[in-house]
């Protein structure tokens, strides 16, 4: 990676300018790395969550709430990423329930919801405001966008799966996006982006082997632990030996 | 505590999610076949060609044109209204009868006029049971009647019996029976019992209540789950072979319903059939799928055999007992031991009766052996309720009703009841486990205790105990 800073170094570009170019490698990195983490997550341990992409999504939103000035602060990405995430959720769910028996194309429904939604993020950060605490008036406005974007995995949740599921796969979904995150916080910046190189190549091993993956989930030894836990005295021993 | 070993051994046995995509839907399940199974009216008329039964499809309706023109008077009585692509069951209306008033009667007594039904239809149409809330078509199937031999075991609802297939072989199999909880529904998410099926006898053996909750009684009438034989079993093993073939589905789910006259008839092909059939058969599928690949079918009789062979229970005991069978006569000197006392034994003179289906001991030879207490127990629970009771069905609607099986059987000793119409009446009996000697072999029992004090012999051996025998008539003691 050295080689890819001292051309730009040697083409006259600032210091500055080269923290951004690090920066885009240590997004672009990371993007696989989460990815990998979500699919190693579902296929060995069996946690299930919210489509592929929305735990990445909500890694990243937590990358940026808990964005200082030197590296991350990890209690300041919880303490925006919790309320941001439960507000959509219930705003969601709420305004679900209302559209819900009405007849209508799936589209505009799911627009409808996001009407719904806005209104109650509004509402905390101008609330926030008014009791003194301006930290959510100047987070990143992109986020809200993609906060805003969790409104499709979580009404299809809802349609497809019942409230219940769908508010325990939500959960699952952020807990798992929190524990990626914490494995990115604690990362040097500086080493990820200089091994890139390493990194990535690694991820692609990783995804291969994952892909032919047939092992049980963890999750699996304990839905099957009757099986799996008890003294076979069976007569259908021989049978079954024949593997 | 177990062995790792024994687990490493048990892993081999049980087939997970990740396997199961990627060495047995993707490479077997190809898309025509796929396509055929998502697609209800696709898999009738395949089903319909290959001549395999299927419940009536009396009309599909695609627009609100075809809608507007229906004769609901065309209709038999009772039908099912479904969604294609209905999700989790929803949309799904069964009308039983045409009331008095000239309306509909549904489930939960909810009662529909012809509007009523078109307003129905049209939420399908306009896709609100699927997907995504797509676009549907309707189908009106007739009702099937849940066979009587499920009567005491479902709660409402017509139980559902699924028969996995695996290169045309019936692996593995269990019967889906709505309950309370899941209002009817066989559906195991929202709390239906499955019972694992013996391949070779069709009798049901464990049971797993929602997906994963073991289970042994039926919670509404305390009837124990296992042992309920499955009517038209062979029937249904040969369609599922069939259906497997008619539509190239290498490794799927065969959904039967049983209807009370036409036997059973298939509803519904699954591409993708859970993991759940491994509990409630406390078998895994994986060394199934294994032993059931690489042979080559080429007829459904021999897939059927097949499956019996390889994956059913109690058949294999009887190949294995086949040769060298002890030979007795009608009466033998035998002895008697209680299985948790090996000294207390008694040795008398029993009546060998293959017309019998299971043995009965006197009670005085009962407490010999030990079970005055459960006697006692059992006598103070059945205490005059023969007296009042004159018959067959009387009996059978007493003890449901005041779940005295389930009474009895929490004596320590007590492990199962049986009513018994015998030429000395009716009777309601314990059973108890003992061990037999007959002629040098050991056999353990489940014997029913009874009065047989003026009878000729205070033993008779029924038919169960002598599997390992060969009854000679002409045998003197």
């Amino acid at each position: 990676m050295d080689i890819i800073w001292n051309l730009l170094i040697n083409s006259g570009v600032s210091s500055v300018e080269i923290n951004h170019y690090k920066e885009v490698v240590f997004i672009l990195t990371l993007l696989p790395f989460v990815a990998t983490l979500v699919a190693i997550s579902r296929y060995m341990i069996g946690v299930k969550s919210l489509g592929i992409f929305t735990p990445v999504i909500l890694t990243f939103l937590l990358v940026e709430f808990g964005k200082v000035s030197e590296g991350q602060d990890i209690v300041k990405a919880i303490k925006y990423g919790i309320p941001f995430y439960l507000i959509v959720f219930i705003s969601s769910w709420l305004t679900y329930k209302i559209v819900k028996p009405l007849r209508m194309n799936y589209i505009p429904k799911l627009t409808i919801v996001s009407i719904g939604v806005i209104f109650p993020i509004f509402l905390f950060i101008l609330l926030s405001g008014l009791s003194g605490l301006n930290g959510p008036v100047f987070i990143n406005k992109f986020t809200l966008i993609i906060l805003a974007t969790l409104v499709e995995p979580f009404v299809s949740a809802f349609a497809r799966k019942g409230s219940r599921y769908a508010a325990r796969i939500s959960l699952d979904t952020f807990i798992l996006s929190l524990t990626c995150y914490l494995l990115i916080a604690i990362q040097d910046f500086n080493s990820i982006v200089n091994n890139s190189i390493l990194i990535i190549p690694g991820l692609l091993i990783v995804n291969l082997y994952l892909g032919r993956f047939t092992g049980l989930r963890l999750n699996e030894y304990w839905r099957f632990r009757k099986i799996l836990f008890t003294d076979s005295n069976s007569k259908n021993d021989k049978i079954k030996s024949s593997n | 505590m177990i062995k790792l070993s024994q687990v490493i051994e048990n892993r081999k046995l049980v087939l997970g999610r990740n396997e199961r995509y990627l060495k047995y839907i993707r490479p077997f399940n190809l898309k025509k076949a796929i396509k055929i199974a998502d697609d209800k009216t696709l898999t009738k008329r395949i089903l319909n060609k290959n001549d395999i039964p299927v419940p009536k499809l009396l009309k599909v309706i695609k627009s609100v044109n075809e809608l507007q023109n229906i004769d609901f008077t065309t209709l038999p009585k009772s039908f099912v209204i479904k969604p294609v692509k209905g999700v989790r069951g929803g949309g799904v209306e069964i009308i039983y009868n045409i009331g008095k008033d000239g309306r509909w009667i549904g489930s939960n007594g909810k009662r529909f006029n012809d509007q009523d039904l078109k307003t129905l239809i049209q939420d399908i149409l306009d896709g609100r049971y699927s997907l995504f809330n797509e676009p549907d078509k309707v189908l009106i199937e007739e009702r099937v009647r849940p066979h009587k031999s499920f009567k005491y075991y479902s709660f409402k609802g017509a139980p559902d019996v699924r028969v996995l297939v695996f290169n045309k072989i019936p692996v593995m199999s269990y019967i889906r029976l709505p309950t309370k909880e899941s209002n009817g529904r066989a559906n195991l998410d929202l709390g239906a019992i499955a019972a694992g099926i013996d391949m070779a006898v069709g009798k049901t053996t464990s049971s797993i209540i929602g997906k994963s909750t073991p289970i042994e009684f039926v919670p509404t009438t305390g009837l124990a789950l296992s042992g309920l034989k499955i009517p038209y079993w062979d029937k249904i093993l040969r369609y599922a072979v069939e259906a497997s073939k008619a539509t190239g589905l290498g490794f799927g789910a065969i959904d039967f319903l049983i209807d009370e006259d036409k036997g059973p008839l298939i509803v519904e092909l699954n591409a993708r059939p859970g993991l759940s059939i491994q509990l409630a058969n406390e078998d895994g599928l994986r060394w199934r799928l294994k032993k059931a690949s690489g042979i080559k079918v080429k007829t459904t009789e021999k897939a059927i055999r097949l499956a019996k062979d390889l994956f059913g229970g109690e058949i294999e005991e009887e190949i294995e007992s086949i040769s060298g069978k002890q030979v007795i006569g009608l009466l033998e000197e035998i002895e008697l031991k209680n299985t948790e006392d090996v000294t207390s034994s008694v040795k008398t003179l029993a009546k060998i009766d293959t017309g019998a289906s299971s043995t009965a001991i006197d009670r005085e030879i009962a407490i010999q052996l030990g079970f005055e207490d459960a006697i006692n127990y059992s006598d103070k629970i059945l205490d005059g309720v023969l007296e009042k009771i004159s018959s067959l069905d009387e009996l059978k609607s007493y003890a449901l009703s005041n779940k005295l099986n389930q009474k009895l059987e929490e004596h320590k000793d007590i492990i199962g009841t049986s009513i018994v119409k015998s030429a000395n009446g009716l009777d309601y009996r314990i059973a108890v486990k003992v061990l037999l000697m007959i002629s040098g072999i050991e056999v353990e029992s489940k014997v029913t205790i009874t009065s047989r004090k003026d009878l000729n012999y205070p033993v008779i051996i029924g038919e169960r105990d002598l599997r390992k025998f060969l009854i000679d008539t002409s045998k003197k003691i």
